[in-house]
């Protein structure tokens, strides 16, 4: 089994040193540290794997300080893989210390299940109906966990729901079908943000599209992110397996972050002989939500949103996927709505994922760069297409109390398609 | 080894949050864009002119070299830290502090990004001539370091043109103002001096920059050729019809192939060479001198012309060219970028030398070059884990340079001697040329504590002395 | 700085007559009082033929500790700082070889006697030209406009000279050739000693040769001038011109005082107006587009239609130009010309403020401006007290719009008893350096940071 070293020696020679990454990197454009940038990163990473000048586990930051936007890959001529090198990166240092017991607890056992995960949203909805949390929060109980701590007050109120098996009801028996999908409704939103599930499917069978919601389990991206490739390969597994048993024309979801690592499963899994064409298959079937209204051609019947509209680019929809023309194709389509495009559209919003509970202030102040752009711009909504975007944004229009709604595309469209059936209605 | 009190008095100075001293952090300001590496004792970021000083005055006393950097994008190694010492960081100084149009002037910190000033200016309708390959990323100080050039210069003039005044920071600490808001400023042009010192004469901490008004218009076109002759013959015959070009740049088939396999620019890869022509000036005159330029690239047996037609294809083609450089990357990571300049009309024959050059060693060479004012970019690649394949482009090099040289030239156009060239300037100079410069490096830095080992050759007893620290 | 010529240096002397050739060096009074500088005349003038014969004599000079002024016309001689001392000058004019022309490449090499008419006499015969037109255009050389970074009109389109000179040959005051610079436009190998040596008015060292960028004649050359009822307008417009993508080969500006001096439309300006000389050069087509913006702009700002001249009229008109600069000199004895150099936007205000001071001392000033560089040139005779102070409030005026103001053409006891230089916190290193090059100070003492 070659080592991470052997496995990522070639693209860390591709590396030439140009310094063009250095105009994509948030953290950079913060620090003015080389080693915030991709440049600096990679070779300090290839310092440590290929030249043994470098301990690995003195390059902290350098590896886990990296958003993994992948905004520096859009002005790499040579196309080293910067997203990809950190995560392996990552993968060693786990390898060498081996995990801990909550992260092996959290990455196997917990986001393996849908049930489990929404019963674990039960209790944290628990501790802010009975005002617990917010008493931590005021107590300052919450600043023992450092960054953790500070970003804990991002993540907003846990909402009602009845998780993964209310949502599989919502689907709507259609007709005569265009096409027949698998949902894919991610960790998030069953247990943070049902409404946006719901929102999802009514924008799918309003498009003429037959849903049906597998027991599908988290993609994986955390697990990797952190480090723990073989849980994401375990996940990986798991839905794979699910996918098989289905007979869909795709599997659709509406989160940038899932649908850019549920197409990387092909990767993922490349070293594998019994897994590696299944993973390829499964890749093949993987859509963003935006991709796929512009495949199959969205129904442009849809009543009139007065609105000024401006989009943030998810960092895996737009540089890991390069998915940037549809979901503003899907926005212009909407009648009524002015489309401004803000400056630094496709610049990482600072959530990537669960960075700001190591990184608060870094994730705070790509943030604020993020928000300047968007009050430049005069909207009145916000659009993207992540549940990790939106929290960050929600928690940044709300923090500079900016007279901004943020949505998921699905919703700005779901609004649209309501606005008709009511004009429709006698 | 650099005293750890040392690292103490910058702290004191700058503040703990901007001094780096681990090994992660040497090892990270040791390189630049070139595969030279040198580690350095310590980085500090100043935050303004009087950190700069106090830290000069500190590295005087000690006898510390100082590198002065900003994003170590160069391409001569002009920041690497050869002698070790303080990498002094002016990233974090980048403010624009002052914009004018009435009087063409803006006023900045050292460490502005030249793109970062660009889109500022676009919409007031202004620009800053000199657009060097890397502005995206380049820091305006970096630029004013190597004298910076860029496809615009060929109609609009290099870096020394568009700096009127500089605030800089000596060897021993001293601030002092060369060149002036205004124009015209009496006594000697020690801003003039100043640019193009790759850091070797002080440490630039405020710069007083010219604008201009952006053109009416431009239009931008892709010239395909069957032989490099005709396209140096085209080239030679739009100067010589009065045309000044906004950019005149000549790409190889080689080139054209490497940039094709990381960005779609749509460039051919089976032709002699392109070349990439703007225009730029009146929006109803443009459409003549295109008229012009079509019957020109015509009589030299132009293959096809395409015209952009949009501000996208305008963008992809420029694209195409500006990622060249890390295109070449994609191939072959480590290469050496030659920079050698001829007369214009010697560039057909320059790029014919590189060929045969090429031959002779046995290596790849990919050729851009700024042909309107006769600026090679030879790129010569090489396999770093083969000493012979190392051995033969050095040499390559080397007889680039010196055809250059041999056509009329010089061995750098806009790249700086840095560390890459230092063997090929007593090629271009005689020793009471190097002697006068040696002269104005030590009225400036009499102890050569800035940048040491740039630019001027090295003297016999310095490569002794370095030789006995490193047994 | 001291430095002692022994008197009687007859080595020296006998040394330069070999150098040179006993012929090409003239000890007699008739020569000699011909090169007198501010009522000092050189003991002998010599007149090399070359740059080695430069180096030699320069040697000699050096060990001897014998003062040199090199001379090129002469027409700089007597501007800006004093001279402190002269033995002898060296007389370039001799050298007028052109060593270099490279017409495909639009780059002449030249020795410094060449004057600028002449070079472009011979540029002409290829239809290239030197884009240079300084005051004293027909008599000044080469050598001299670069050693004084002498600008002209043509600035605003074509750059200053320092970004016209590729390269100079000099001859250090230790008597050695250096070659900076190349022939080619885009060059950064080393540092950049020609930018050094342009502009050092002869205190670095000789300048012998210089490579300059020369240009296509335009196919077209349009002079446009506009006569305006109020200074303010023509600054507007000038504003307006500035703020647009026009690129006019001249901008300059002429007021009745200095317009009595030129023949033709500067003769016709009543009290209160300004003349505004704009050109554009180019093909007919950008010409035409410059017309039509230039004559609808004039119009905006309340001017009269434009006086439209053409190509030869062009030229007899830039000859009217430069010639008002010595027909003003020449008016009064006690003339003074002075150069104020301000942000390009708060020159109205320069102007302004000039009259109003000469009204103040109750004399009359003239001035010319390049407008769109922020230069402006007054004219004024005064007597030495008046003269004295008329110039220090005239440093204030411009130090406080943020520019300076130094004198340039003055009588020798004016230039003497002001100091020249403005304020400046580099003069320090500027000092370093003479005394690096020149550590005997034998290359026109005085001049320059002379009275620092």
């Amino acid at each position: 089994m070659p080592t991470v070293a052997e496995q990522i020696a070639e693209t860390l020679q591709r590396c030439n040193k140009c310094g063009l990454c250095l105009a994509g990197c948030p953290i950079y454009k913060i620090t003015g540290i080389e080693w915030t940038n991709a440049r600096g990163r990679i070779a300090l990473v290839r310092s440590a794997l290929l030249d043994k000048r470098v301990n690995i586990d003195d390059l902290k930051d350098p590896i886990f300080n990296c958003l993994t936007c992948n905004g520096c890959t859009e002005h790499c001529p040579a196309g080293v893989p910067t997203g990809e090198i950190i995560f392996r990166a990552r993968e060693e240092v786990l390898r060498q210390h081996g995990d801990s017991w909550l992260q092996r607890f959290l990455f196997r056992k917990v986001l393996r299940s849908p049930s489990l995960l929404y019963k674990a949203s039960r209790l944290l909805r628990l501790a802010d109906v009975t005002g617990l949390r917010m008493l931590a929060r005021k107590l300052g109980l919450t600043k023992i966990i450092g960054d953790a701590g500070k970003a804990e007050a991002m993540v907003p109120k846990v909402p009602p729901s009845e998780g993964l098996e209310a949502i599989k009801r919502l689907p709507a028996k259609i007709k005569s079908p265009r096409q027949r999908v698998a949902y894919f409704v991610g960790c998030y939103a069953p247990n943070f943000a049902p409404e946006k599930a719901a929102a999802t499917i009514r924008v799918l069978n309003r498009n003429n599209i037959e849903v049906e919601v597998p027991d599908f389990v988290c993609c994986g991206l955390p697990a990797a992110g952190y480090g723990d490739m073989d849980a994401s390969r375990e996940l990986a597994k798991t839905n794979i397996e699910m996918a098989e048993k289905l007979k869909v024309d795709a599997i659709v979801t509406a989160c940038g972050s899932c649908s850019s690592f549920l197409k990387d499963y092909a990767k993922l899994l490349e070293g594998d002989p019994d897994w590696a064409e299944r993973a390829k298959a499964f890749a093949a079937k993987v859509k963003d939500i935006s991709e796929y209204l512009m495949e199959v051609g969205l129904d442009k019947k849809m009543g009139e949103l007065k609105l000024k509209v401006t989009y943030h680019d998810p960092c895996h929809l737009a540089h890991y996927q390069k998915i940037k023309e549809q979901p503003r194709a899907l926005i212009k389509s909407i009648p009524g709505v002015e489309f401004v495009e803000m400056a630094e559209a496709d610049m990482c919003c600072g959530a990537a994922g669960s960075y700001a509970f190591k990184n608060y202030d870094l994730s705070r102040k790509v943030l604020e760069r993020k928000m300047a752009n968007v009050a430049r711009t005069g909207a009145d909504v916000l659009v993207s297409s992540c549940p990790a975007c939106v929290m960050q944004l929600s928690c940044g229009v709300n923090q500079e109390k900016m007279p901004v709604r943020v949505m998921e595309i699905v919703e700005l469209l779901d609004q649209a398609y309501r606005k008709a059936e009511e004009s429709e209605k006698p | 080894m650099i005293a750890k009190d040392v690292v103490k008095q910058l702290t004191k100075i700058v503040g703990k949050e901007n001094v780096l001293a681990d090994l992660k952090d040497l090892i990270a300001y040791s390189y630049d864009a070139t595969p030279r590496q040198e580690m350095p004792d310590v980085i500090v970021f100043p935050r303004n002119t009087a950190d700069v000083s106090a830290i000069m005055k500190l590295a005087h006393r000690e006898k510390l070299p100082v590198v002065p950097r900003g994003a170590g994008t160069n391409l001569s190694g002009g920041t690497v830290p050869f002698k070790g010492g303080i990498v002094l960081e002016i990233s974090r100084m980048n403010r624009i502090l002052e914009i004018n149009t009435a009087n063409r002037r803006v006023v900045v910190e050292p460490g502005v990004v030249n793109l970062d000033l660009q889109n500022t200016l676009a919409p007031l309708g202004y620009f800053y001539p000199p657009d060097p390959a890397s502005q995206k990323s380049s820091t305006l100080a970096g630029n004013i370091g190597e004298n910076a050039g860029g496809p615009l210069c060929l109609r609009y003039g290099v870096t020394s043109k568009y700096v009127c005044g500089i605030e800089i920071v000596l060897a021993d600490g001293e601030v002092m103002n060369i060149g002036d808001y205004v124009d015209d400023s009496p006594g000697y042009d020690l801003r003039g001096l100043f640019i193009g010192s790759e850091g070797i004469l002080g440490v630039a901490t405020k710069l007083v920059l010219h604008i201009i008004p952006k053109p009416e218009a431009n239009r931008t076109m892709l010239a395909i050729f069957d032989n490099l002759e005709d396209a140096g013959q085209a080239v030679s015959d739009i100067i010589s019809a009065g045309i000044v070009p906004g950019a005149l740049e000549l790409l190889d088939q080689k080139m054209c192939w490497v940039i094709e396999q990381s960005v779609q620019a749509g460039y051919p890869t089976d032709s002699a060479g392109v070349l990439l022509i703007e225009v730029a000036g009146f929006a109803d005159s443009l459409n003549k001198q295109v008229k012009e330029i079509e019957e020109i690239c015509q009589r030299s047996k132009v293959k096809e012309l395409r015209i952009a037609q949009t501000a996208a294809e305008r963008d992809a083609l420029w694209k195409g060219r500006r990622g060249a450089f890390g295109a070449v990357a994609r191939i072959c990571p480590p290469y050496s970028v030659c920079d050698g300049t001829v007369p214009r009309d010697k560039l057909a024959q320059a790029l014919h030398k590189v060929g045969e050059i090429a031959e002779k060693y046995k290596v790849l060479i990919a050729n851009v070059a700024h042909a309107g004012d006769g600026n090679l970019h030879p790129l010569i690649l090489f396999d770093v884990n083969k000493p012979e394949e190392k051995a033969a482009a050095k040499k390559a090099g080397d007889e680039v340079l010196s055809a250059c040289i041999a056509l009329g030239g010089t061995i750098t156009g806009e790249h700086g001697i840095g560390l890459e060239k230092l063997d090929a300037m007593p090629h271009l100079f005689d020793p009471l040329d190097i002697a006068a410069m040696r002269q104005v490096k030590k009225v400036f830095d009499p102890d050569d504590i800035l940048n040491p080992g740039k630019v001027l050759p090295h003297e016999k007893a310095e490569v002794s002395a370095k030789e006995k620290v490193l047994h | 700085m001291e430095k002692k010529t022994p008197p009687e240096n007859q080595t020296f002397y006998q040394q330069l007559g070999k150098i040179v050739g006993p012929e090409n060096m003239k000890t007699d009074d008739r020569t000699v009082s011909r090169y007198a500088i501010d009522g000092m005349v050189p003991r002998a003038v010599a007149f090399p033929t070359g740059t080695k014969q430069v180096a030699q004599a320069v040697k000699a000079a050096s060990e001897a500790r014998v003062a040199i002024v090199p001379w090129g016309s002469g027409s700089g001689q007597q501007v800006g700082t004093c001279l402190s001392e002269m033995d002898i000058v060296l007389y370039l004019s001799r050298m007028k070889r052109v060593t270099d022309f490279d017409a495909s490449n639009f780059t002449v090499q030249v020795e410094a006697g060449l004057t600028n008419a002449e070079l472009q006499t011979q540029l002409a015969e290829h239809n290239l030209f030197f884009p240079l037109r300084p005051a004293h255009s027909e008599t000044s050389s080469i050598g001299g406009q670069v050693a004084t970074n002498g600008n002209g009109p043509a600035r605003i389109l074509y750059g200053n000279l320092r970004d016209l000179v590729l390269g100079v040959t000099v001859v250090t005051p230790a008597g050695e050739i250096v070659h900076t610079g190349g022939k080619t436009m885009k060059n950064v190998a080393g540092l950049d000693l020609c930018k050094m040596f342009i502009g050092s008015w002869g205190t670095l060292g000789v300048i012998t040769e210089a490579v300059v960028r020369v240009y296509p004649l335009p196919e077209v050359a349009r002079g446009f001038y506009i006569t305006f009822a109020s200074p303010e307008d023509a600054f507007q417009m000038i504003g307006r011109v500035l703020d647009s993508p026009l690129t006019p080969s001249a901008i300059e500006l002429v007021d009745p005082v200095a317009g009595r001096h030129m023949d033709g439309i500067g003769a016709r300006l009543n009290e209160g107006e300004v003349l505004l000389i704009i050109t554009a050069e180019g093909t007919p087509g950008d010409v035409e587009r410059h017309g039509k913006d230039i004559t609808e702009l004039a119009r905006n700002h309340k001017a009269k239609s434009p006086t439209v001249l053409e190509g030869e009229e062009v030229v007899k008109a830039w000859r009217a130009y430069h010639h008002m600069h010595a027909d003003l000199l020449a008016s009064d004895p006690a003339m003074i010309q002075g150069k104020a150099s301000v942000p390009i936007s708060r020159l109205d205000d320069l102007f302004r403020e000039v009259k109003r001071v000469g009204k103040g001392y109750g004399v009359e000033v003239g001035a010319t401006a390049h407008g769109g560089n922020g230069i402006l040139y007054p004219y004024f005779a005064a007597n030495d007290e008046k003269a004295s102070r008329i110039i220090d409030e005239l440093k204030r005026t411009a130090a406080g719009l943020g520019g300076f103001f130094v004198v340039e053409a003055a009588p020798p006891q004016v230039r003497k008893s002001v100091q020249i230089m403005p304020p400046r916190n580099d003069y320090a290193l500027m000092k370093r350096l003479k005394a690096e090059f020149d550590p005997h100070n034998i290359l026109n003492p005085g001049r320059l940071l002379g009275g620092l």
